[in-house]
């Protein structure tokens, strides 16, 4: 089956108390409808608040939806936080097995895949040492390098590129790339419109919770620029 | 959105490897940057023997029967540590890992379990201390020793069950933990622990025996040192109350679990 990430009129509401008379109800996202299809880049942009982290949880399935439907198909990977699940007093390598094991990769394939995903990190000399002794460029390649070997159909990206250096944002846009080809529907949530015209088919531009615009690079972008000038 | 509700038994069968993982983490990072490392396991017991050992057989000439005071209470403090211990790691294990809560999903079961099997290697170590001190006790080595791993079993589900239970409460309420620790306090000598149940009245017997860990720590010290259960309905009893308390545990968090990313 192709992988598919499909959303209707998909509704999120937060109770927010307030600490004297009732809650309040906030709306974090208002009738989103949209659908990525294999091979896919969805760019999701949009001020702080706007609903991009909510609309990643619903598709990672940690939060439900108030109402609406959701249908997520596929190997999904998060990317969201390059540490979920790290320990910086355990070594690499133990790091790798449990950040592997924790995306939902057996343990078999980790063995497999072990040397590639140190090499492609190049941590070679490091593997063995406690992360905490990692640099956090060193600390970013890592998490990166497990997560794109994990062979995701479906892949969450969360402002991880706005780490590291050029060399570490260069070879993430490769793998990147090279994943478009091979089908790997991406959602890419960022702030650098820059990367979003490069890597993205279309874009989702998120204002309090509702879609603004959904449509090609250049007009979310634009539009995106006239409302955060306002 | 599909809801692909799996079975205890599936998710133990899908996930075993992560629970392995996710226990050697807990293990390796607990003793991490300590000299002793897990020297640590067994001192705790050990130091609460000696002291059990001087106030209650010493200054309370409490009666232990024909075994030396000392294995006696270390015999009852085994699973009563890795209880209590379970307990304290076990009810914030989902609120100390938010990352994984908020940004990716796995059963949300996991957590307690992991957290109540790294406790299981802590007690592991604690029982080796104990077999070598039979040696020393002159106590005999008798074929208890192994069914008792059946009343660990046992206490296993039931800490399971109730971490299901406090652990999805507290990630809603951090009272959950504080309640927990003050509870395990007045738990130990709700318990026969530091004395035998013999010495409890027989007019306070019936409320008594409602504490499940009675059955548990009573049999589990009867197997270890006399190869006997003295009280096997005081065992049933608490068989089927852990295996209630896992049941509807499990409910609960399985109930709430898909609100603990929004909650944490």
């Amino acid at each position: 089956m192709d992988a598919n990430v499909f959303f209707k009129n998909v509704s999120k509401s937060y109770r927010v108390q307030k600490l004297l008379g009732p809650s309040k109800e906030f709306w974090a996202l208002k009738d989103i409808s949209f659908e990525a299809k294999q091979g896919e880049t969805l760019g999701i942009i949009g001020a702080n608040g706007a609903g991009k982290t909510t609309l990643l949880k619903l598709i990672a399935n940690v939060t439900e939806p108030t109402s609406g439907e959701i249908e997520v198909s596929g190997r999904m990977i998060p990317l969201i936080e390059l540490n979920a699940g790290f320990h910086s007093e355990l070594s690499g390598r133990e790091n790798i097995f449990l950040n592997a094991s924790i995306l939902g990769l057996p343990r078999r394939e980790i063995k497999q895949k072990l040397d590639t995903i140190i090499s492609f990190a190049g941590l070679e000399a490091f593997i063995d040492q406690p992360i905490k002794k990692y640099s956090s460029g060193m600390f970013a390649r890592l998490g990166f390098s497990v997560a794109v070997h994990c062979d995701p159909e479906v892949l969450l990206i969360d402002e991880v590129l706005a780490v590291g250096d050029s060399d570490y944002q260069k070879m993430c846009i490769g793998k990147i790339k090279e994943f478009q080809k091979k089908g790997t529907i991406i959602l890419f949530v960022s702030h650098s419109m820059q990367l979003v015209r490069e890597l993205c088919s279309r874009v989702i531009l998120l204002k309090k919770g509702e879609v603004a615009c959904l449509g090609s690079p250049e007009e979310a972008a634009s539009l995106y620029g006239s409302i955060s000038n306002r | 959105m599909k809801k692909t509700k799996k079975s205890f038994f599936e998710t133990l069968r899908r996930y075993h490897e992560l629970i392995f993982f996710l226990t050697y983490r807990e293990v390796r990072i607990r003793y991490k940057q300590t000299l002793l490392g897990v020297a640590w396991a067994i001192i705790q017991p050990l130091m609460q023997m000696i002291v059990f050992t001087f106030v209650f057989s010493r200054l309370g000439k409490m009666s232990s029967g024909n075994v030396p005071y000392p294995i006696f209470v270390l015999a009852g403090l085994l699973p009563w540590t890795f209880f209590s211990g379970a307990l304290a790691r076990g009810v914030p294990i989902i609120i100390n890992y938010p990352n994984l809560v908020t940004k990716i999903y796995f059963p949300r079961e996991i957590f307690p379990i992991f957290a109540t099997l790294g406790l299981l290697v802590d007690f592991l170590c604690s029982f080796i201390v104990l077999l070598v001190f039979f040696y020393f006790f002159h106590v005999p080595y008798q074929i208890g020793i192994l069914s008792s791993f059946l009343i660990m079993f046992l206490l296993i589900i039931f800490t399971m069950g109730l971490l299901f239970f406090a652990a999805t409460v507290n990630v809603f309420f951090r009272d959950a933990a504080y309640a927990v620790s003050l509870l395990s306090q007045v738990w130990l000598f709700m318990t026969p622990v530091v004395y035998p149940l013999a010495q409890v009245p027989e007019k306070f017997r019936f409320w008594y025996q409602l504490n499940p860990m009675v059955g548990i720590v009573e049999s589990y010290r009867g197997l270890l040192l006399g190869g006997a259960i003295s009280h096997p309905e005081l065992l049933i009893q608490s068989a089927v109350t852990s295996v209630a308390v896992f049941y509807f545990g499990y409910r609960f968090l399985k109930y709430y679990e898909m609100k603990f990313a929004d909650a944490i």
